[in-house]
């Protein structure tokens, strides 16, 4: 049976024109799937593994019952991953209330980059169809990520129409980054200016005072002549609606967070005269979402801790890989249902997985259960790269085991009844 | 099994009830009648010298969707963490309090249904899960129209009336809301387009529609569909002066129909005076006593720091330098509408904001019917919604109200005639106010009353002379017959539904807009509607249908 507009829950992007095929128990995408949706959709054939506690085969309940002696015990349980979907979201945290446990997604650093400069300054932000409908200039601050958006210039930067056709026929597209990364997934017709990563602040920082007006010593500024930058700046500050594009998880280097609020500042200044918006990419792995409703229902975003029975909100402190591999935390429950890679955060705290059926580890978790795929095994709800658009996930098959929200649930009644007494 | 209420001082001025002492019956979830003794009555709860009247509605307040939940992440700092109890969860209050804990406070505060004004048609589901993750209290919202690139395309291309009442009832059944809202009729767009001003006749950028022709359309879409809840409107112009011009020729754009102006004292400014800031209060004021037609909420600012978030991107970016502390956030939002977030702090001492403080207060003791004027902040923009006994307060205690007026800026209160206007709210003009008036504004004809048939929303007050210590913390509360605050404290937590209209329309719209879906947006048409079953299965909030009036054609 082939099912159509389906949504792909494996980027930020969202894409939700997809035809895909179930055959049994197997599903393949049929058209409109990019590289890597066709290989998650592949992947989610992979065989079921049964639920284990210490490498034993037993039952859910036995698991569950399990995990919940092991929150019970710790002193400072934590949750990470919590790659899922919005009702796995909802789950995760009011078993974190209830355990005291800190939350933090593995995107939490990336996350974190482009927060902290939204909690210091602010910024200008855009969504992904105004910029298909309204830009008439792309300026990509790195060009990494567009390998991990595979459909994002056919979606958003090219289509074949919008809504403003004016803009559209004068859009072009400058790349700061490195030509191998546009030759797979960009375009011919962008200008690519070579560009290590760890400059790209000084890039944004030398193209806001250009476009101010601001004379520039400098020969060079990022390691780019500066007449190519003023020619950038130019073009800037000509556009009638200038979009900065980056993925703060392409940022690897060392106060990475200077190097966006560089990118912010840029667009601020641009905002002066004309119309310029950033578009931060992001989305994967449900961390968009998961923040989203961490923030709505605890009052702060990811990096919240409830061991005081308040909310507590630390974005430096409660960074959880870093607490799982100093030995602060003494329970870890890892959550990752969209992807079999990834491995859990290493430490000597005993390891609650809730894993993708493809999932292998390093050193077997104390309790290990198999949940569904969102958008595969169950049906549900997940956000997007841009933080506005949530979209309808479908059940596409019979799902073989349960999914991750009903499974915290019942961790967290095992956990009350142990609380109570039990 | 029916509980009677005994003895209890009851204002339901839907039934003429001022302060009449009487027993009322509420059996599975509604109001009953009960001829004498019956044996069918097995619960009496005494409320003897107690006030009671139906729950109350907040008909405009900010508690769902993308721009609450950046003002929550962008100000960490704020504080107000809460532990939970036994019966709530930890969270968060102040002026960026978190879902759980809103829905906790509405609730402790008498509050039964709660609805927000601005739902953006992309952002539905974030908003609807958010307010379904407000417990206890009803919800629904009013959906963003008027800055979409869809309907301003229509009213470029002189599409006829039709064709927008089609676009309208689809909208408000892909969104499941309520109502139509409109923000800076066209300004939005504009803003995307670089134009930094709209007034009511200006063109906007690109698609060249003026303010008026939409006013004009959205209210005829609305009336012309039986929708009860006129179109509401934040007005173009807000927080300029001189912009009460704005506001008054926005009232004849809807030519006659029914409309509502939202947060009315940030759109009743003059231009007079050295600082060229003045109230238009009275202006405003006499421009609703005249047009029946006409109902606005007040928008009352409170002195404190709070958050001011809107989708009025144009109008919250030219104020970007008085953000206190100094950020902000905007946004541009698929082609529909836009948003800004402004931290702000109201200071008394600050002749602007001390003469906002007075224009409010003007504008609610000059406004005739109680009918037609509602008690809100606009939560958080001018205030939190936590600050409404206080309010009440302010209303009903002309003393305590000079007294208040004496601690403002001096100049601010010389410029306003607050202090010669002697009226002190009734209890009964603040039942009509914060209960009767909302519900029939909004078409809820089981609410805001407590005859038979009314959902068994009720709140009990202990009298007190001190009316914000009255209001503050009510004695008890029920929630469709269920008891949920005794004796000031949450003792049960439910789940609130939310509250939606279905007004008929051409299926063929549909067709037309999964093309234009297709073609420009980044979301296909099927996946953009919310169905029923999703509001229940994923949601979390059930939707009740409320009736339209019939169209007319």
């Amino acid at each position: 049976m082939i099912h159509s507009e389906v949504v792909c829950p494996f980027c930020g992007l969202l894409c939700d024109d997809l035809d895909v095929e179930t055959r049994g128990p197997d599903v393949e995408v049929k058209a409109n799937g990019c590289e890597l949706s066709r290989r998650r959709f592949t992947e989610a054939n992979v065989e079921w593994p049964g639920v284990k506690v210490g490498g034993r085969a037993c039952s859910i309940d036995e698991a569950t019952q399990r995990a919940g002696e092991l929150l019970h015990a710790a002193a400072q349980p934590v949750m990470y991953g919590l790659a899922t979907d919005l009702a796995g979201a909802r789950a995760v945290l009011s078993l974190a209330r209830r355990a005291g446990a800190i939350v933090d997604h593995a995107n939490g650093a990336a996350l974190q980059r482009n927060l902290s400069v939204t909690q210091h300054s602010g910024g200008f932000v855009t969504t992904l169809s105004e910029v298909r409908n309204r830009a008439d200039l792309i300026v990509l601050m790195g060009t990494g990520s567009l390998a991990r958006f595979p459909r994002l210039v056919e979606r958003v930067f090219a289509p074949t129409q919008a809504l403003v056709p004016e803009r559209r026929a004068a859009r072009e597209c400058i790349a700061f980054g490195n030509d191998a990364d546009i030759e797979t997934h960009g375009a011919s017709s962008w200008s690519v200016i070579a560009c290590e990563s760890a400059a790209l602040g000084e890039v944004a920082m030398a193209l806001r005072a250009l476009v101010q007006s601001v004379e520039l010593d400098a020969p060079r500024a990022g390691g780019i002549p500066m007449a190519q930058l003023r020619d950038v700046a130019e073009r800037l500050a000509g556009a009638h609606y200038a979009v900065l594009v980056w993925s703060a998880a392409e940022l690897e280097h060392e106060h990475a967070e200077l190097s966006v609020e560089a990118f912010a500042e840029l667009v601020r200044a641009l905002n002066l005269n004309g119309r310029a918006a950033s578009l931060p990419l992001g989305g994967t792995q449900g961390d968009v979402g998961m923040n989203q409703v961490c923030a709505w229902q605890s009052g702060w975003p990811l990096r919240v801790g409830f061991a005081q029975g308040v909310p507590d909100y630390d974005p430096h402190l409660n960074d959880v890989q870093r607490l799982v591999r100093d030995g602060e935390a003494d329970c870890c429950l890892w959550l990752s249902s969209f992807a079999a890679e990834g491995q859990p955060p290493a430490g000597p705290a005993p390891l609650i997985a809730l894993a993708h059926p493809g999932a292998r580890f390093d050193v077997e978790p104390a309790v290990h259960i198999p949940v569904a795929i969102p958008g595969v095994d169950n049906a549900g709800l997940v956000q997007r790269s841009d933080g506005v658009v949530t979209l309808p996930l479908s059940r596409l098959r019979e799902p073989r085991g349960p999914g991750a929200a009903k499974v915290l649930s019942s961790i967290e009644a095992a956990l009350v009844r142990l609380d109570n007494g039990a | 099994m029916i509980t009677r209420l005994k003895g209890a001082t009851v204002y339901d001025p839907v039934h003429h009830a001022d302060g009449e002492v009487r027993d009322l019956y509420m059996e599975s979830g509604r109001m009953v009648e009960v001829a004498g003794e019956s044996a069918r009555i097995g619960r009496d709860v005494d409320l003897s010298g107690k006030v009671v009247m139906a729950g109350a509605i907040d008909m405009h307040t900010h508690i769902g969707g993308g721009k609450v939940n950046i003002a929550r992440m962008m100000l960490p700092e704020r504080g107000g963490a809460l532990p939970g109890t036994q019966y709530t969860a930890p969270g968060c209050g102040g002026h960026a309090p978190a879902t759980l804990t809103t829905g906790y406070r509405y609730a402790q505060m008498g509050y039964t249904a709660c609805f927000e004004p601005a739902l953006l048609p992309a952002n539905a589901r974030q908003a609807h899960m958010e307010m379904a993750d407000t417990p206890i209290v009803d919800t629904g919202a009013y959906a963003l129209l008027g800055n979409d690139d869809y309907l301003l395309g229509l009213l470029r291309d002189g599409a006829d009336q039709q064709a927008v009442n089609d676009y309208v009832a689809w909208t408000l059944d892909a969104t499941q809301c309520i109502g139509v809202k409109v923000v800076n009729p066209g300004g939005i767009n504009a803003f995307k387009f670089n134009q930094r001003q709209l007034d009511v006749d200006e063109q906007g950028e690109h698609y060249g529609v003026r303010p008026r022709d939409i006013v004009r359309v959205l209210t005829r879409a609305l009336h012309e569909l039986g929708v009860p809840h006129p179109l509401h409107v934040h007005a173009s112009n807000l927080g300029v002066p001189g912009n009460f011009e704005s506001t008054l020729a926005t009232m004849g754009a809807a030519e006659g129909r029914p409309v509502h102006l939202t947060h009315v004292q940030f759109h009743s400014y003059g231009a007079e005076g050295k600082r060229g800031f003045s109230s238009a209060a009275a202006q405003i004021a006499e421009a609703v006593n005249a047009r029946s037609h006409v109902s606005v909420d007040v928008g009352q600012i409170m002195f404190g720091q709070t958050v001011t978030l809107s989708g009025d991107t144009m109008s919250q970016f030219r104020n970007r330098g008085l953000a206190s502390p100094r950020k902000s956030v905007f946004m541009d939002i698929e082609c529909d509408a836009g948003c800004g977030v402004v931290p702000f702090r109201y200071r008394d001492r600050n002749f602007v904001n001390a003469l906002q403080w007075a224009i409010g207060l003007e504008l609610f003791l000059s406004i005739d019917d109680p009918w037609r004027v509602f008690l809100t902040t606009d939560h958080p923009n001018g205030a939190p919604f936590t600050s409404y006994p206080h309010l009440i307060r302010l209303l009903m205690d002309r003393t305590f109200r000079n007294e208040r007026l004496e601690a403002i800026h001096p100049g601010a209160a010389k410029h306003s005639h607050l202090g010669a206007l002697d009226r002190e709210y009734s209890l009964n003009e603040i039942a009509i106010m914060t209960r009767a008036g909302p519900a029939r504004l909004l078409g809820l004809a089981d609410r805001g009353h407590l005859g038979r048939g009314a959902v068994a929303d009720i709140t009990v007050y202990d009298p007190h002379a001190d009316r914000e210590r009255m209001f503050e913390r009510p004695h008890s509360v029920y929630k469709d017959g269920e008891l949920v605050v005794e004796h000031g404290e949450l003792s049960a937590v439910t789940q609130g539904r939310t509250l939606a209209v279905k007004p008929d329309y051409d299926a063929g719209v549909e067709r037309r807009l999964a093309a234009h879906f297709e073609r420009y947006h980044t979301v296909r048409l099927a996946n953009f509607k919310i169905s029923q079953d999703e509001m229940v299965d994923h949601i979390g909030s059930e939707v009740v249908v409320q009736p339209c009036r019939d169209g007319v054609t």
